[in-house]
């Protein structure tokens, strides 16, 4: 048999991300991803309208210009803490389905009024593949089942 | 301060209950109908791969890839799950395939006890049995109305339902295809995966079964209504909680574990196993849900080459800037390059890919033991597999999955492979060795830990094989306590069985206060004159056995024969090698030999006669003889008067008869037959002659009756013509007399010098054989497995390494061969009857080791570890 050439995953193009070198020809000191620049920018505005519009309360001319300054830092920091989190793996897209579910969908308080249903069909004991064989030895002397003191699944304990 | 905890604490803190609402709308048979799919759930048989050849891997791998290949444009979902053993099961077969156990003595060991502690012991170890299932998306869910017929069976009236059931026939057949060798489910495995997956880690309730194929709405109630899930918000677990009515909830806290980052393989070549298969491995149950979809080439081609024209965009960018693209994207160019010709030129088998979630789920009874399994999980994947093993919040909706039916995430930890890296995944192989029925004999160690089942006569009974069974390994290498455990089993069973053990410990068994009243220990240094006469250790044929006169006739010559080759090796065997060397001695002592002739009633004392009546030279050979005669001893082969028929009717009356020769000398197989003491250079034709003797007993019981023969230390057996012949006859007539025979030696060479073995033996054990060249004898000639596992059988039951002290889980571990021909790595059990372990114990101090420091119920030692018990144990 011929040797079989080697077997991989599809990930190594789909792990790649286009970063922003900056303008045509100046290179930034730093290689953001654009989904990073977009994070930024994203969360600089919420931070800069928040600032801004509490600044303008005391002197609308600071918090038109010292609103989106402040607000900068914040932004960055923000986005440092939260861009690990964010991968080929996790993309935004998923958070954006993972946080609210975890919130959804349940109910507050775990407490029995459940309703009890009740079962319609007949429910017969089937020996292999159920627990009933756990819980018994076979015996010749009586050709029964025998219960078994020490259950399989207690022994852990 | 106060505030924000408090707050996170509403937020994160209070345990929530999941809404259980399953998508399953109906089960019928092996199909399932959700809200708008309909599966199709099947299982797949277990495949062979431990100790496989590369061809016979590459040969199921390439099977495999064709299955799923062939499925393209199918939604699929392997679930894989384990069963306890079935042990009641085992039990109730074992006791009806045992008709006469051994009668009981009062107050001591039942036939009862002894069923009872191999099922603990099956029952408190970890021995499950691994379920694979597969289920395949059919299509949409079919109207109610075609459904029912269906169910009905009648011939279905519309085009769509004669459509929808020539798709399910055809995926049957295509599923049943070697590789998979998959059967649909029955309702039953239906229910219980169902309930399995609702439960997962809880024990089966015990109404896991239906009357009836068909479950429809309220009914599937009973899944989901015996079990509560609760979560915290972005918390690591999911509490189950199982409500049987009647008993104590039982908790079980499970953690989904899905997996990141796969490497580029070598399969099969690179040794590693099937990248699912490691789980088997753990001392950690674990089970498996992989959903996705097998996307067909022509829906990928867009998807493939916007990816190939990104990465050359990135690559062009970082160029526009005079920067050398990081690695990643020259290789990310590469693969995509390649993926896009795999996909756009490629056959199905290339260029189908998997596209989906693949998650395993642990569990453990509290939140502390379900993480710390997680980590041994991700640990050994990332160590040994190089693959990222990510714990992501979300895991109720992630637990969801391994329900048949539900969905599954189409975001995050999304992975996409060619289905020949899907493939190599390779749930389904297990390692299943042994006789499907008969006693507990250890369990597998080489992938997942099985139970084992031995049954001696299931060759001859079954297969018309022989049953010969050959054991080799190095001293200390745990022969004696196989031969130990195998003839409890057989003794206890009720079989007749003899044992030879020329050094003894063995005869310890006949002392077992259960066996003691059906034992006799036949110590041969006290038996009667004559007893190993070569002449008379050969049976006679009898008349009857034979279907004409022609087939007696040549029966009775082939006994003269053996006879006269018994008689010249034994003389051989006393002679000096000086005097071997010189040719004139084979033909003084044949012709001798010739002219006494072959028939029973020979005295030895005949051929020195004859010697003594040739020339110079035969004289000398006569006195060489009549002086070995009379060693100590001398007179069991050469008796003073014509012997009588020996005494092998002592051997008749008891179940079990163990035969000794203490105070023998046996030579060392590795020293050279010129360095043997004089002593030695005797014991060798008693201890060869004693083979004989012990194997005569086949004959002394009718023909059909199960019996069994051990031959512990039969070496140099092969060194001679009749003990090459004896193996023949053995391998023969084991089979038509239905006797086990198992021979125990130090060299693999004893029993393959006899030749054409595949032919005479019923399967082989070989434990450690350190030196590797005689390792690869063992391995092609006996195992008949590839010559490049031979490095397993120098690791088996390893000794101390310095420093360490001697690991009691690492002792009798064997490979095996079984009856059909699969191989794997066992290891012997024998802790499971306490009164055997004490028996077969042969290292010194060992006993008094054990009793003080081995915490009790321990099985696999990991486990120990894994709770702390180890510690604990040893404190309480
Ligand atoms: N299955 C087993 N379980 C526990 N301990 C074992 C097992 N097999 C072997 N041992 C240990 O190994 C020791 C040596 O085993 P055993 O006497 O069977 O070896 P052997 O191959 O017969 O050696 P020799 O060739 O010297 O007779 C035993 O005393 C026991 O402590
Ligand atoms: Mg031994």
């Amino acid at each position: 048999m011929s040797r079989v050439p080697s077997i991989r995953t599809d990930d190594a193009p789909r792990r790649l991300r286009a970063v922003w070198l900056g303008p045509r020809g100046h290179t930034l000191s730093w290689a953001w991803e654009y989904r990073r620049w977009a994070t930024f920018g994203a969360i600089w505005l919420g931070f800069s309208a928040v600032l801004g519009l509490i600044l303008w309360q005391a002197e609308p001319l600071l918090g038109l210009i010292a609103g989106p300054m402040w607000a900068m830092p914040f932004a960055h920091l923000v986005t440092a803490r939260l861009m690990p989190y964010v991968d080929y793996d996790r993309p935004i897209r998923y958070w954006r389905r993972v946080i609210p579910g975890e919130w959804k969908r349940s109910q507050q308080t775990p407490t029995g009024e459940r309703q009890v249903r009740v079962n319609t069909r007949e429910i017969v004991v089937v020996h292999d593949w159920s627990m009933e064989v756990l819980r018994t030895l076979y015996l010749r002397s009586t050709d029964r089942c025998a219960p078994l003191a020490q259950p399989r699944w207690g022994w852990r304990q | 301060m106060n505030i924000g905890k408090g707050l996170k604490n509403r937020v994160f803190g209070r345990e929530r209950v999941v809404e259980l609402d399953l998508e399953a709308r109906e089960i019928v048979g092996h199909l399932l109908v959700t809200r708008t799919s309909l599966w199709g759930w099947y299982g797949l048989a277990p495949q062979e791969w431990t100790f496989t050849s590369e061809d016979t891997r590459t040969r199921l791998w390439d099977q495999n890839v064709h299955r799923y290949a062939q499925l393209a444009g199918h939604a699929i979902r392997v679930r894989t799950s384990s069963r306890p053993f079935p042990a009641y099961d085992f039990a109730r077969k074992l006791d009806q395939d045992t008709p006469n156990p051994l009668p009981d003595v009062p107050g001591v060991e039942t036939f009862d006890t002894y069923l009872e502690a191999q099922q603990r012991r099956l029952h408190t170890s970890l021995l499950d049995d691994k379920i694979v299932t597969l289920g395949v998306r059919l299509g949409d869910a079919p109207p109610v109305k075609i459904l029912r017929s269906m169910v009905r069976g009648e011939a279905p009236s519309t085009g769509a339902g004669a459509k929808l059931l020539e798709e399910i026939k055809q995926l049957n057949q295509h599923l049943a295809g070697t590789g998979f060798d998959a059967r649909p489910l029955s309702p039953t495995q239906m229910a219980w995966l169902m309930h399995r997956s609702c439960s997962l880690g809880m024990p089966v309730p015990p109404h896991a079964g239906v009357a009836g194929g068909e479950w429809t709405g309220e009914d599937l109630y009973a899944f989901t209504d015996p079990v509560d899930w609760f979560y915290k918000p972005m918390g690591r677990t999911v509490r189950l909680v199982g409500l049987t009515p009647g008993e104590k909830p039982v908790e079980r806290h499970v953690a989904v574990l899905t997996l990141g980052r796969m490497p580029t393989r070598e399969f099969p070549q690179d040794g590693i196993d099937p990248w699912m298969l490691a789980t088997d491995r753990l001392a950690v149950p674990v089970e498996w849900s992989a959903s996705g979809y097998l996307v067909p080439p022509t829906a990928l081609r867009s998807a493939v080459e916007f990816e190939r024209n990104r990465a050359e965009n990135i690559d062009k960018h970082y160029r526009e800037h005079e920067e050398t693209p990081p690695p990643a994207v020259t290789r990310g160019i590469k693969e995509a390059i390649a993926t896009y010709d795999e996909v756009t030129e490629g056959d199905a088998r290339t260029a189908v890919r998997f596209a989906g979630p693949i998650r395993a789920a642990v569990w453990g009874t509290t939140e502390d033991e379900c993480l710390s399994h997680a980590r041994t999980l991700m640990d050994r994947y990332g160590e040994s597999y190089r693959i990222e093993v990510a714990h992501p919040p979300g895991q109720v909706e992630l637990l969801r999955e391994f329900i048949p039916g539900e969905l599954w995430a189409l975001s995050g930890y999304q992975r996409r492979m060619s289905v020949g890296y899907f493939a190599a995944g390779m749930p389904h192989v297990s390692s299943s060795v042994g006789t499907p029925t008969g006693p507990y004999l250890g369990y597998t160690t080489a992938t997942a830990r099985r139970a084992v089942l031995h049954d001696g006569h299931f060759p001859m009974e079954r297969l018309n094989a022989p049953g010969v069974v050959p054991i080799v390994a190095e001293p200390g290498g745990g022969k004696s306590t196989l031969v130990g455990v195998l003839a409890y089993h057989s003794v206890t069973r009720g079989q007749p069985t003899i044992i030879l053990d020329p050094s003894g410990p063995l005869a310890r068994l006949c002392q077992m206060p259960s066996f003691a009243p059906h034992a006799r220990h036949l110590n041969l240094t006290d038996a009667e004159p004559g007893t190993l006469a070569p002449w008379q250790l050969i049976p006679e044929p009898q008349p009857q056995e034979f279907r004409s006169e022609r087939e007696y006739g040549r029966a009775k010559a082939r006994a003269h024969a053996e006879r006269k080759q018994l008689g010249f090796d034994t003389f051989r065997m006393m002679l000096p090698n000086t005097t071997l060397r010189n040719p004139a001695t084979d033909k003084r002592l044949r012709d001798a030999i010739r002219y006494v002739g072959g028939s029973v009633s020979v005295n030895p004392h005949q051929v020195i006669k004859m010697l003594r009546a040739g020339d110079e030279y035969a004289r000398e050979i006569a006195d060489l003889l009549e002086e070995s005669s009379e060693f100590p001893l001398g007179e069991l082969i050469f008796p003073t008067d014509r012997s009588s028929e020996f005494t092998a009717e002592a051997a008749t009356d008891k179940q079990l008869v163990v035969i000794t020769m203490p105070g023998l000398v046996l030579p060392s197989p590795d020293t050279d037959r010129d360095h043997w003491s004089i002593e030695e250079l005797f014991a060798q034709p008693l201890l060869h002659l004693a083979a004989f003797y012990t194997s005569r007993f086949i004959y002394r019981r009718s023909m059909g009756e199960r019996k069994n023969i051990f031959l512990d230390e039969s070496h140099f057996m092969g060194n001679w013509g009749s003990g090459r012949a004896l193996f023949v006859r053995l391998g023969r007539d084991s089979r038509k007399w239905n006797t086990a025979v198992y021979t125990s030696s130090q060299h693999p060479e004893d029993v393959l010098s006899v030749g054409r073995v595949e032919a005479l033996i019923g399967g082989a054990l070989v434990g450690r054989l350190e030196d590797l060249d005689i390792a690869e004898k063992a391995m092609t000639g006996l195992l008949r497995a590839p010559k490049e596992y031979a490095t397993a059988v120098t690791k088996l039951s390893p000794r101390p390494a310095p420093g360490s002290t001697f690991d009691v889980s690492r002792t009798g571990e064997f490979i095996y061969r079984d009856c059909y021909g699969r191989v794997d790595k066992i290891r012997v059990d024998r802790d499971w009857a306490p009164e055997l372990a004490t028996v077969l114990e042969t290292t010194p101090g060992l006993p008094r080791l054990a009793s003080k420091e081995a915490p009790p119920q321990l099985f696999i030692d990991e486990v120990a570890d894994l709770f702390g018990l180890g510690r604990d144990g040893a404190a309480a």
